[in-house]
């Protein structure tokens, strides 16, 4: 310490950046800053660890007793997609249609059981009786309003491999994998935020149908001043 | 190998004797030419020299010769290291050392020798020469002490008086005194830091002692943001500063000449020690070390300031070790 050496404030940004990356499992008061722990209200980068991906396994998706899927009852397939959702979620249409058909024995989707599903995810995300509206749908992604402004890092190399997809990953994810990869090369460069992202989360090439995917993402990070 | 030895130097760094030795000849300043011829038959050695006549010797024991020469008996040993050698002759025993530009005989003193630029003397203007080396090398050595003792004394001095100055510009509280004080403030309010996220506990503290520690409540944050031009998270750091400085200032009031010293440094105390003892022991120094630079990004630090990280290091248990000092 030292009076001669010129202060700025750099060290005391990146030594936050790094305590805000490691996991804080002993906090749960937010006397100095109030609202710490309230669900976010816009979308909020996840800045711990990267974990595998987890697919909800048919044994906890509570649908192995039902031989036909019509003969499932609108509360235990209520039960079951929010279950699915709370595993996987934010999860493509196709993934949670995946598990539950899975769950049932059901091999393929067909149109009837894609309507009964798209039925009941109108009143799970709808403005319905208490708790009924507790999940969110954005386009073909349904998950919990936290999930889904708030995702989770995954390595999506760790899914099984008809969900791992780039269709399936959506663009709450997609705008954290590039975010973080902005923060571990420390460069805000369009085309590296892209590369290293997808790599990040285990898709391994920048392809032509990639770069679409990732269009609206980037633009959603370039709005917030993440990315150039 | 240059001309007469010339140029080549001794295992002391210095001119070689300035002489040719050649397999047959050899030509010196004081020994002039002479021819030479060696044999060694059933362990004697003869020698012939044009100069010195035939010598007839032997090995007697380690470092002993016996010899013949022209006609008279020699015997000769030298025992023992530089600082003293026994030198063992038909006369009797003398001590030599190796000191000044060579060897001085101390019971012989006309037997000393020394070497001047590659020239050779011996007997007792040798012995003048190495006396007065020695006084030479005494006094330049003795003058480097004593310049090293008055520069630690001088040292010395400095640092005591900068910590009397410090000592009576300082803020002089103890964690004994502002750990109360600190306590009843949170306790207040309800506060418990061991249960404040890490990354809070930090925003604060860098609050407390880069915007509270010079007697302001405002963040400058156009600085800090120019600070980490490339830290896409400097943002998130101006943000909780400025949330956590709004929860110091209810609990602490706004900065006053008349706001005693013990509060600051209270609650800085207590919201170091919740953070302490949830990070590693590298992590704590970088954190000493950044709340440091927090502190000068604004200018010299105030003796609020110097008083805060004293508390700081002190409650984050960081040891710090002067460079230079073990």
């Amino acid at each position: 310490m030292s009076d001669e050496t010129p202060g700025s404030f750099l060290p005391s940004v990146v030594l936050h950046e790094h305590l805000m990356r490691t996991p804080d499992p002993a906090a749960d008061a937010d006397a100095l800053h109030p609202g710490r722990f309230d669900p976010p209200r816009e979308w909020t980068p996840d800045l711990l660890p990267k974990t595998d991906y987890e697919a909800a396994l048919p044994a906890d998706v509570g649908l192995m007793e039902f031989n036909d899927f019509h003969d499932i009852p609108d509360d235990s397939l209520d039960r079951a997609i929010r279950r699915v959702v709370a595993v996987e979620g934010p999860v493509h249409f196709d993934v949670l249609a995946d598990r539950l058909l899975e769950a049932t024995g059901v091999g393929r989707l067909g149109a009837r059981i894609r309507a009964r599903i798209e039925s009941r995810l109108e009143t799970l995300t709808g403005p319905g009786p208490a708790g009924a509206g507790a999940l969110e749908r954005q386009c073909a992604f349904i998950g919990l309003p936290t999930q889904l402004l708030q995702p989770r890092y995954r390595d999506w190399r760790a899914a099984p491999e008809k969900t791992r997809q780039l269709d399936h990953v959506s663009d709450s994810e997609l705008m954290l994998a590039m975010l973080r990869a902005v923060l571990d090369d420390g460069v805000r460069d369009r085309e590296r935020a892209m590369n290293d992202g997808l790599h990040a989360i285990g898709f391994i090439r920048l392809t032509e149908k990639a770069r679409g995917r990732l269009q609206r993402p980037v633009e959603q990070l370039k709005a917030r001043g993440w990315l150039n | 190998m240059g001309l007469f030895n010339i140029g080549n130097k001794d295992r002391d760094g210095r001119q070689k004797r300035i002489e040719h030795r050649g397999r047959y000849l050899r030509a010196s300043r004081t020994g002039l030419v002479a021819l030479r011829a060696h044999v060694k038959a059933a362990g004697v050695n003869v020698t012939g020299n044009t100069r010195r006549g035939v010598r007839v010797s032997t090995r007697l024991a380690k470092n002993t010769q016996v010899a013949m020469q022209n006609g008279r008996f020699v015997l000769r040993g030298r025992y023992g290291s530089d600082t003293a050698r026994f030198n063992l002759s038909k006369t009797g025993v003398t001590v030599s050392s190796r000191v000044g530009l060579g060897s001085v005989n101390w019971l012989r003193p006309g037997r000393s020798s020394a070497k001047f630029a590659g020239v050779q003397l011996r007997g007792h203007k040798a012995a003048v020469i190495n006396l007065v080396a020695l006084a030479a090398t005494s006094v330049v050595w003795a003058l480097g002490l004593l310049g090293r003792g008055l520069a630690g004394i001088l040292q010395f001095s400095v640092g005591q008086w900068q910590r009397a100055r410090q000592a009576r510009e300082g803020i002089q509280l103890s964690i004994d005194d502002v750990a109360p004080v600190g306590e009843r403030v949170l306790a207040e309010y309800d506060v418990a830091p061991e249960r404040e996220p890490v990354r809070d506990l930090f925003a604060a503290l860098v609050y407390l002692v880069a915007v509270m520690g010079r007697g302001d409540h405002r963040l400058d944050e156009a600085r800090v943001l120019a600070d980490a031009p490339n830290q896409p998270l400097a943002a998130t750091l101006v943000e909780d500063m400025q949330v956590a400085g709004r929860s110091l200032t209810r609990w602490l009031g706004e900065p006053s000449d008349e706001q005693s010293p013990a509060v600051l440094l209270g609650v800085l105390h207590h919201l170091a020690r919740g953070l302490a003892d949830r990070v590693d022991e590298a992590t704590r120094a970088e954190l000493v070390f950044a709340l440091d630079d927090a502190c000068l990004a604004l200018g010299p630090r105030s003796i609020l300031q110097d008083a805060m990280l004293d508390v700081l290091v002190e409650s984050l248990g960081v040891e710090l070790t002067l460079t230079g000092e073990r």
